[in-house]
This record gives C-alpha cells, sequence and structure tokens, in this order.
C-alpha cells in the first residue's frame, strides 16, 4: 500500500487550516481513505480537532471516505475529546501512529475492493 | 550532563508578549525551565504573568542579559522580523539562539548564517521545535510529557519524528534531544549535535533523523565514519516522495537522483548506522542496542 498524497498542515495550524487540508484531500480521487497523524508540538490537537469536525459539518452527506485520526501531545485529551463527542461514523480514532496507518491501509484496500 | 542546554541555563523569550510567544513560554516553565523573561521594545518596562510567574519585558536582548543573566534565547517573533531579531542576539553575545519560527525568508537565514561565523553564538532552527534536556530545561516547543532523563541523543530534522523517536524510547529517556529544522539553511547540523552527543559522557548512544533533500544525511555518514564511536541509528523520512516536489519543509525536495531517502540510507548504512525503514521499527534498533550493552 503506497501514500496518495502528503499534506502538511504546518506548525501552529489553526481548525481553518485543517479544514481547508481536508477539503484538499477529500476531493482528490485517488484517495479512498484518510490516515491524519498528528503529534502536536507547537499545532495544538483540539485545533486539529475542531478542523475535522468543521469540515465533515461543511461536507454533510458529500463526505464519504474514512478517516483515522491519530492525536498526541499537545491539548491530546481535549483534542480525543471533542471527537469522542462528535461520534462520527467517518471517523475512527487509534492511539498509536502504527495502528493508525494500518487502520488507514485496511480500510483503503476495502473501499478498492468495493 | 547533556549538551547545549541544561538545569542551569537562563532562558529569555523574544516574542513572549506574542500568542505563540506566551502559550510556549507558559508550557517551557511547565518543563521546569528557568524563564528569566522576554523582549519586546515597544512593552519595554511591563511584566507579564505566566504560569503563576511574573516575568519582566526588555527592550533590548543586551538590556535583558545584563539585568537577568541569560544565556539562551528562544525567538517566536513572525518571520518578518526574525532576522533582525537574530541579529540582536548575537550582537549581544547570547550563547545559544533558538529559533522556532517557520517561513523565514532563506535569503534572511542566509544572512544570519553569514553573520554568525567567528561569533561566539549557537544557532538551532529557524523552522524548529528546539531542544530539550529532560527534566532540566527546554527551550522550545516540545511537549515535555513524553519522556524522560536517559542514554539516548536525539537530533532530528522534523519536529512530529522528534517527538514520536521520543515516544517510542520513552522507557529509555534522552539526556538531550534536538530539533535542528527542515529549512534549507540551519544553524546547528546534524554533525554538530553528532559531535557534541559524542564528547557527552551522559550520551549512550545516538538517533539522527534525516529526511530527503540536500546533502546533510550524507555528509554526516562521512562524519560518523572518522569520528563517531558511539552506535547510531538512523532513520530518514520520504522514501515514497516523488522527485521535485516540495514535502512540508523548504528543504525536501527531491531533485534527480540526488537527495533521495534511499541514497541517504545506503549512505549512513556504507558507515555501520542501522536505518529503520520506520519510526517504530528504528526505535526497535535502538532497543537492541542498549539492551545488548
Amino acid at each position: 500500500m503506497k501514500p496518495a498524497n502528503f499534506l502538511d498542515i504546518g506548525g501552529g495550524a489553526n481548525a481553518e487550516v485543517m479544514a481547508n487540508g481536508l477539503d484538499v484531500i477529500l476531493n482528490d480521487p485517488d484517495v479512498t481513505s484518510v490516515f491524519v497523524n498528528v503529534f502536536g508540538g507547537i499545532t495544538a490537537c483540539d485545533e486539529v480537532a475542531n478542523g475535522i469536525k468543521g469540515a465533515l459539518e461543511i461536507l454533510g452527506d458529500a463526505a464519504t471516505k474514512p478517516l483515522v485520526v491519530r492525536l498526541d501531545g499537545n491539548n491530546v485529551a481535549e483534542g480525543r475529546r471533542i471527537l469522542d463527542e462528535l461520534d462520527h461514523p467517518l471517523v475512527t480514532q487509534v492511539d498509536t501512529m502504527d495502528g493508525a496507518a494500518d487502520k488507514a491501509a485496511e480500510l483503503a484496500h476495502t473501499a478498492q475492493g468495493a | 550532563m547533556s549538551i547545549y542546554l541544561n538545569k542551569d541555563s537562563k532562558i529569555i523569550v523574544q516574542g513572549m508578549t506574542g500568542g505563540m510567544g506566551s502559550k510556549h513560554t507558559t508550557l517551557m516553565l511547565e518543563a521546569g525551565s528557568t524563564i528569566v523573561g522576554g523582549v519586546n521594545a515597544r512593552k519595554a518596562g511591563t511584566s507579564v504573568e505566566l504560569a503563576g510567574k511574573e516575568l519582566p519585558v526588555f527592550g533590548t536582548v543586551k538590556e535583558a542579559m545584563a539585568e537577568t543573566g541569560a544565556d539562551v534565547s528562544v525567538v517566536f517573533v513572525p518571520p518578518a522580523f526574525t532576522k533582525d531579531a537574530c541579529i540582536e542576539a548575537i550582537d549581544a553575545g547570547i550563547g545559544l539562539l533558538v529559533v522556532i519560527t517557520e517561513g523565514v525568508p532563506v535569503q534572511d537565514t542566509a544572512e544570519v548564517w553569514a553573520y554568525l561565523q567567528g561569533k561566539s553564538t549557537r544557532m538551532i532552527g529557524p523552522n524548529c521545535p528546539g531542544i530539550i534536556t529532560p527534566e532540566e530545561s527546554l527551550a522550545g516547543i516540545t511537549p515535555h510529557t513524553i519522556a524522560g532523563k536517559g542514554p539516548i541523543g536525539l537530533v532530528s530534522k522534523s519536529g512530529t519524528l522528534t517527538y514520536q523517536m521520543m515516544y517510542e524510547l520513552r522507557d529509555f529517556g534522552f539526556s538531550t534531544a534536538i530539533g535542528i529544522g527542515g529549512d534549507p539553511v540551519i544553524g546547528t547540523t546534524h554533525i554538530d549535535a553528532l559531535e557534541a552527543f559524542e564528547n557527552d559522557p551522559e550520551t549512550e548512544a545516538i538517533v539522527m533523523i534525516g529526511e530527503i533533500g540536500g546533502d546533510a544525511e550524507e555528509r554526516a555518514a562521512a562524519y560518523i565514519k572518522e569520528h563517531v564511536t558511539k552506535p547510531v541509528v538512523g532513520y530518514v523520512a520520504g522514501f515514497t516522495a516523488p522527485e521535485g516536489k516540495t514535502m512540508g519543509h523548504a528543504g525536501a525536495i527531491v531533485s534527480g537522483s540526488s537527495g533521495t531517502a534511499q541514497a541517504k540510507k545506503e549512505a549512513l548504512e556504507a558507515v555501520g548506522v542501522k536505518v529503520g525503514k520506520t519510526p517504530s521499527e528504528t526505535a526497535a534498533l535502538m532497543r537492541e542496542i542498549l539492551q545488548g550493552k
């Protein structure tokens, strides 16, 4: 399994940057599943989570691709809480990078086979 | 021991009164750093309370150093003002200058780099997470809760991979972890950090994280062959990177056949550095070395 693309949200990304980034990735026809991997230093996990939430709200039913999210570091508890509360059927949270990468690859495989 | 930063380091923050500056000054204080003040010419003479500590704001780095005995400065000022902030700190004779700011024009950094030659200041960055000596001091933005003190020295171009590697090896701990930044022109290099770790009695083994672009990893490999006796494991980010695309960091670009992850991996392996295919495999290689000691 190889990545379709790569997008760096940059240091200190806010919710808007995160939402715009997801918009770009989700509109790529080669993408079948999305892996969001953040170990926040200057980037705050709650901003990332709010960006995911915002992007999914804007997209509504147009969002069909699964998102596997791994958050750690700066404000991780709040970031995970926001996504737990969102409880969106497309969003899966995984605690470790390797575990999340495996899950994203598995979902991409399933989508390609479908 | 540690390298470049320890419990006696006295830190000032250029840009402490800004949003990022005040937030991360608070986190540095929580990490146990000795922060002695900030610099902002327009707010000189005022003070800011962060994490329950009253911090004076000085008009210049020189004044801040004279009043507090500071020997480290962390720079959070916006990109357009970073060059001037660095030159001011170098002129004041600061020992360690840690430049966190992302997006500094390369020409500005090149001018600062040239200005540094022959001066007493060591610069780390720009566009980097800074440096942490766990349980002693943090000058930068690395989360201090990831890992404690230990025998591993870490030098990395990437902030996130610094945190990831610290997390993977948190049961061993780190002497010092430095993020040198992913810009094309930087202050402290892999080679500088390797030399310092080689000379640091507390560091038993070294993790070196590189990425596509430039030839810093190849030059580090040549240095390791001649000068480093401690075990080194490596990781190179970007094996699946396409040619000609900048990948996140300004300096991370494969041009033709040069700067590829494969070439860097081979250069490191040729001098006996074990290179992992993923961060977790790299951590496993380090684990084997430390458990075999």
